[in-house]
């Protein structure tokens, strides 16, 4: 992500489509939680745990870290898999390795 | 005057432990290395059980454990409770043998337990592979969401006067003439409380050690996969009967995947309408990173009772360290040649479901009231952990 993404503040814009999350969502969440961590905010709101697994939010939640009152957020991990996969596929696989 | 009370831990136990603390007048810090329940309280699921205790102590504990747990969903925001109730359904039949066995032990207690054979079983979990003997059912059993209860628990506690440091390592508890006189923090500074409580799961031991005050708590690896968003396999949790043949040590039949890494199937639906799928257990293991075998053999698992989960999508896996211990019991205790040190860790993958209990017998044992319940079976230096020797254990 070579372009600055700017968000304005109390907007409804969609910030993680998959758990359908706006904004307004994520500032109300800070309020009442006082979350230190993007990983403690990820916890209440569900940001980033959809199916895209943050594909989608992650670069807009990194201009919210970049934020000034949000600097100290941190990043967050990520999990395997790195994409999704069918339980059945999953049973498979190494299976005729 | 309130005592001050310092809480070591900000997982579900440390969390239950202050709000309990605060909502009783006590004057409470609660410090965590981290996050508020960003270790093992995040690694794992919600499960509030029952079906899995043995008649007696360990299940008077769990229920009371539940009865308090509905007291705090009426009293505290909402983290997603639900009393679904559970089931524990059988590979073969002399799994359904010991199901028979074990509703029986269950009812005789007076607790709401159910035998459900072929027909019922398979009415009540019309997803299950047809092959499935039988099956049981506990109707107390609830669930919740454990990332937002250890926060609620911490939220309400802080309303009650809590205050809370996080990423902040505690590096000693300082005792003065064999009374706790605070804790020392990683920059050196030293807090100092009239009571600590130790409440920092696997991590206990470490800060008990140098005080001469040996627990045997050792990290048990857990992992657990999340689907995406979609339909459900039922709405009620559902695990094999064969996690209490491997939880009591007896001989269990399973492919070899699933023996070497301890996995029993665990379904859980979620609110947020993913279900997660459960579970291993590694005993001794520190590292919290996924492993693709254990992943694999967790899936391989719930394919054999869900034939339909084939098409389900797995977005997600992580994994745990659960606070084991020797006779799988928690240790909830005081101290008595240091004054002032409360132990509150080991719940191995019942933290969650036993978080209520602890707290209030924590505050209990701290404020010196009657306590919730009889404390004793849950003492430090009771001869389970007293006489175990490290190797000794099959886990």
């Amino acid at each position: 992500m070579d372009e600055e993404i700017k968000v304005e503040r109390s907007s409804a814009v969609v910030v993680c489509r998959c758990e359908h999350l706006t904004w307004d969502a994520i500032e109300e969440a800070m309020a009442m939680f006082q979350p230190t961590s993007l990983r403690q905010l990820k916890l209440v709101t569900r940001w980033g745990m959809g199916i895209c697994q943050g594909r989608m939010c992650r670069p807009i939640m990194a201009a919210f870290e970049q934020r000034e009152e949000n600097a100290s957020l941190g990043a967050l991990a990520v999990r395997p898999p790195f994409k999704p996969v069918s339980l059945g596929t999953l049973g498979r696989m190494g299976e005729d390795a | 005057m309130a005592p001050q009370v310092i809480v070591i831990g900000a997982g579900v136990i440390g969390s239950a432990c202050a709000y309990y603390l605060s909502q009783a007048g006590a004057s409470v810090t609660l410090i965590d290395q981290g996050d508020v329940g960003s270790g093992t309280s995040s690694r794992c699921d919600g499960n509030v059980l029952a079906i899995d205790k043995e008649p007696g102590y360990d299940s008077l504990m769990a229920l009371m454990s539940q009865r308090l747990l509905h007291e705090l969903a009426s009293v505290l925001p909402p983290f997603e409770y639900r009393r679904p109730g559970s089931y524990l359904v059988c590979d073969n039949d002399e799994e359904a043998k010991a199901a028979w066995d074990w509703v029986g032990q269950q009812q005789e207690a007076g607790l709401p337990f159910w035998y459900l054979d072929r027909a019922a079983i398979h009415s009540h979990l019309p997803h299950l592979a047809s092959d499935v003997p039988a099956g049981l059912y506990c109707g107390s059993d609830s669930t919740l969401n454990p990332l937002l209860y250890t926060q609620r628990l911490v939220q309400a506690a802080k309303q009650h006067g809590c205050q809370v440091r996080v990423h902040q390592a505690v590096t000693e508890i300082v005792v003065n003439r064999g009374a706790v006189a605070g804790v020392r923090l990683a920059d050196g500074t030293v807090l100092v409380a009239d009571v600590v409580v130790v409440a920092a799961g696997v991590w206990s031991p470490r800060l008990l050690q140098p005080l001469g005050v040996t627990v045997p708590i050792q990290p048990r690896k857990g992992h657990l996969l999340v689907s995406a968003k979609g339909p459900l396999f039922g709405d009620a949790k559902v695990m094999e009967f064969g996690y209490l043949m491997s939880k009591f040590g007896r001989e269990r039949q399973a492919p070899e995947d699933a023996l070497r890494y301890g996995v029993a199937l665990v379904y859980e639906p979620t609110e947020s309408h993913n279900f997660l799928l459960g579970s291993s257990r590694e005993l001794g293991v520190w590292d919290t990173a996924p492993k693709w075998d254990v992943v694999q053999a967790i899936g391989r698992r719930a394919l054999r009772f869900y034939p339909g989960m084939q098409q389900a999508t797995l977005i997600r896996s992580y994994a745990g360290l659960r606070p084991w211990t020797p006779d799988h019991l928690p240790v909830v205790s005081r101290v008595s040649d240091i004054a002032g040190l409360v132990i509150a860790a080991g719940h191995e993958g019942d933290g969650i479901g036993l978080a209520s209990v602890t707290g209030h017998l924590v505050c209990d044992l701290t404020l010196e009231r009657p306590p919730i319940i009889d404390p004793r079976p849950l003492r430090w230096d009771r001869p389970a952990l007293t006489s175990w020797k490290d190797g000794g254990a099959d886990g």
